[in-house]
């Protein structure tokens, strides 16, 4: 047995450090890019990892928008420079996302941020935002805590869970009225990360105080849920009138299989959003899906009612195969709303003074107003309060026909569908 | 303590070197302005604490965990709350944490050494997602909303809370904590308790005939275990300011991440999970990184390739990299090895 750590342990450690260091130098060499304008954006998403399918429908709505924007002349008080964009993967971790943002502020030397769809991600990546300085749009994290924090340098053009549940209490409220009173008790099932649990609170919270009953509420975790049998016995046994449903893609496929296995059969099912306005969870739920409500952002058949949307949606149709959705639309408006702080900050700063440019960027947003008829989005507009909400924004409620699309019901300005309620059973459908 | 100086002594050179170069790096970085290598290294180090606690238990004493998360989420969020709540500097919340990590262990272990080999391991996994959804549901922690202290006011609060730019300052204090840790293992290894959970990993029931306690020891080994990997959660909260339970708890990404840098390095090598944290680390942090931005369509390119890389090693140097290294003969075998091994 000899003791002490042996000279050639030792030289291995320091070949392997060597050579650690010397990746890292080779890393620091950048092909060096010719001198023409550009301004650089940092994109952060998650990009692999479970929400990888979102996090690639988002980065196609932010791409398209800047393909538009570059392709009409880029950023005009800037002599017409380029927006190029620059990704970080957050991988769905709230340290992932802090650390790409580090790196996309002092490596890359970004002028702004733009992300990060998860909330918890959002929130470490906005906190590296604000203590570097440097502006972060969010388009698409709803935990009403994201402005509640007394930021300066954080954004939010999405409405948030709280806007959403009380105009979720309003919408069932209105269906009460049109088909004389039929919902009186309620049940929740939600993910139980931050997004679903903050959502299921504001619904406990708003439904409760609008004299509905909430009769259950059960919870699961999206990242490893393989089976929701317990979880819909329990919501049957609790038989509410009315089920509130907050879910990524996966388990929301799982879900609505789940209940039609079951044969659980409430009133109506009125959906978060998120997973239920996935393309692909459209695509294989395809008739289970029919009659199922949606909070939305979004829909295509705004086309009707908003006619700036109806040339977006073909040109992007025309480009990825896909309709926008409420996610991919959302990140398009988000880096619309960003293009145009950049044409205002244009005026009064140059990227290359960097600090100065942040700044004009952020004051940018800060004094923005832009009326709902620029946007694709359902909104009154786009204007941040002091907190960096946007103050305009609002929901809809769609639902799936049985033609397999949404079709928005509420509001009625923006309905071109009537709802059908109560929802069939499934023992009653073909 | 005559050993550790004899060691010291024998290899002054190449601890001096290993020191400079570990000294020197995140200054660089800093210089250079390269955050990325940087925040591979605090990873590296990060993981290296923990995988060394973790090999104490798992490589000396034989009793492996796959529960690691739990002892790292305590100590994450009690550096978390002891700086939210009770505004106690992290300069001592980190230790509080790995404290409170450790009598964790001690109540963990308490039912959790009455199982044997893969039961244990298996228990360990059951604790550690029994942790996040405790944690998930637990209110006064900030349940699935997680915790985030608010940002400095002034210089002097930014050094009360530990709040620096970028990752360099952190490397440095994650340095500290290694250099600890690998001074007190050293001691331990190398002292009656080293050996007497060699022989418990080799053969519980001759240990005990031969009047070792087995229970005594396994908890000795989980209290320093779980102590240092607590204190690597409390650096965690220092780095990145937020804790959720997604994130401290995770079973890949900690306890499994963790296990896998131990493996990958030698479990029956003192030094090897440190090894196998800095090859692991950057490797699966360089592909995410490059990969992802190479070839944005297909974005879940760099797990896949990550698996491709585990298993040429563990075909390669099944018994990880100093294992490897020792059969190569580039590296004095000096850790009692397990018996049918010995020829």
């Amino acid at each position: 047995m000899r003791s002490g750590i042996s000279k050639t342990l030792l030289g291995a450690i320091v070949v392997i450090l060597i050579i650690i260091i010397a990746a890292a130098a080779f890393m620091m060499m950048k092909p060096s890019g010719g001198e023409e304008k550009v301004v650089k954006v940092g994109v952060i998403l998650p990009l692999s990892g479970k929400l990888a399918e979102t996090g690639a429908d988002l980065k196609r709505g932010i791409e398209f928008a800047v393909e538009q924007i570059n392709a009409q002349g880029g950023i005009k008080s800037l002599g017409g420079a380029k927006i190029v964009l620059v990704y970080g993967d957050s991988a769905g971790k709230p340290e992932t996302g802090a650390a790409e943002a580090e790196r996309l502020i002092t490596e890359e030397k970004v002028v702004a941020i733009i992300g990060a769809y998860q909330s918890a991600v959002s929130k470490t990546v906005s906190e590296v935002c604000e203590r570097y300085k440097v502006p972060m749009l969010n388009p698409d994290s709803t935990s009403p805590t994201l402005t509640a924090r007394g930021y300066k340098w954080f954004f939010r053009t999405t409405p948030h869970d709280e806007t959403f549940a009380k105009q979720h209490v309003e919408f069932v409220k209105w269906l009460n009225k049109k088909f004389g009173n039929q919902i009186k008790t309620v049940a929740i099932i939600h993910e139980d990360t931050e997004w679903g649990t903050a959502t299921a609170n504001a619904w406990k919270k708003y439904f409760t105080e609008a004299g509905f009953k909430v009769v259950k509420v059960v919870s699961y975790h999206a990242a490893t849920v393989t089976s929701l049998d317990s979880e819909v016995e329990s919501l049957k046994a609790a038989n509410p009138d009315l089920l509130l449903a907050a879910s990524y893609v996966s388990d929301a496929i799982l879900l609505v299989q789940t209940m039609k296995q079951k044969d659980f059969n409430p009133k109506a099912v009125l959906a978060q959003d998120a997973g239920f306005i996935n393309p692909s969870y459209v695509k294989q739920v395809g008739k289970d899906g029919f009659y199922i409500f949606s909070r939305e952002v979004f829909n295509w058949d705004l086309i009707e009612k908003i006619p700036k949307l109806k040339q977006v949606n073909d040109a992007y149709k025309a480009k990825y195969g896909v309709d926008l959705n409420g996610n991919s639309a959302r990140d398009y408006t988000g880096v619309w709303v960003l293009y145009y702080a950049l044409e205002e900050a244009g005026k009064k700063a140059k990227p290359s003074d960097l600090e100065a440019f942040r700044k004009a960027i952020r004051d940018a947003l800060a004094n923005i107003n832009i009326p709902g008829s620029e946007l694709i989005m359902p909104w009154k507009g786009v204007k941040f309060g002091p907190d960096g909400q946007n103050m305009l924004g609002q929901g809809i409620v769609v639902q799936m026909m049985d033609d397999g699309k949404y079709h928005t019901v509420y509001p009625e300005d923006f309905a071109t569908a009537q709802p059908v309620f109560p929802m069939p059973k499934w023992s009653e459908r073909g | 303590m005559n050993l550790l100086i004899n060691a010291i002594r024998k290899n002054l050179n190449y601890l001096i070197l290993v020191s400079v170069i570990l000294l020197i790096a995140p200054a660089a970085f800093m210089k250079l302005n390269l955050p990325f290598p940087a925040n591979a290294l605090f990873l590296c180090l990060m993981y290296a604490i923990m995988a060394m606690a973790w090999n104490l238990l798992a490589g000396y004493g034989g009793q492996l965990s796959i529960g690691h998360a739990v002892f790292f989420g305590v100590g994450a969020y009690t550096t978390m709350i002891l700086m939210l709540y009770y505004q106690v500097t992290p300069w001592v919340g980190i230790f509080v944490g790995g404290f409170v990590a450790a009598i964790t262990g001690l109540a963990l272990g308490i039912p959790l050494f009455r199982l044997r080999s893969h039961w244990f391991t298996l228990a360990t996994i059951a604790v550690g997602e029994i942790f996040k959804l405790v944690f998930i549901t637990w209110e006064w922690v900030g349940g699935s909303r997680g915790l985030q202290p608010p940002i400095a006011k002034s210089d002097w609060e930014a050094l009360y809370f530990i709040q620096y730019a970028g990752p360099y300052v952190y490397v440095y204090i994650a340095l500290g904590v290694l250099a600890l840790e690998l001074l007190v293992l050293y001691l331990v290894v190398n002292s009656k308790i080293g050996f007497y959970l060699q022989a418990i990993r080799e053969d519980e029931d001759a240990a005990m005939s031969l009047g070792v306690n087995p229970f005594n020891y396994k908890m000795v080994a989980m209290f320093i275990s779980a102590f240092f990997t607590g204190m690597g959660g409390g650096l965690y909260t220092i780095r990145f300011r937020f804790v959720d339970p997604f994130a401290v708890f995770d079973l890949i990404t900690i306890s499994v991440y963790i296990t896998v840098a131990g493996i990958v390095g030698g479990i029956y090598s003192f030094i090897g999970p440190v090894v196998g944290s800095f090859v692991f680390v950057p490797v699966s942090e360089y592909v995410r990184a490059q990969i992802v931005s190479r070839f944005p369509r297909f974005y879940g390119l760099h797990v896949f390739v990550l698996g491709v890389l585990l298993l040429i090693i563990s075909l390669i140097a099944p018994d990880g990299i100093m294992g490897w290294l020792e059969k190569k003969g580039v590296v004095k075998r000096r850790v009692a090895i397990p018996v049918e091994e010995v020829e």
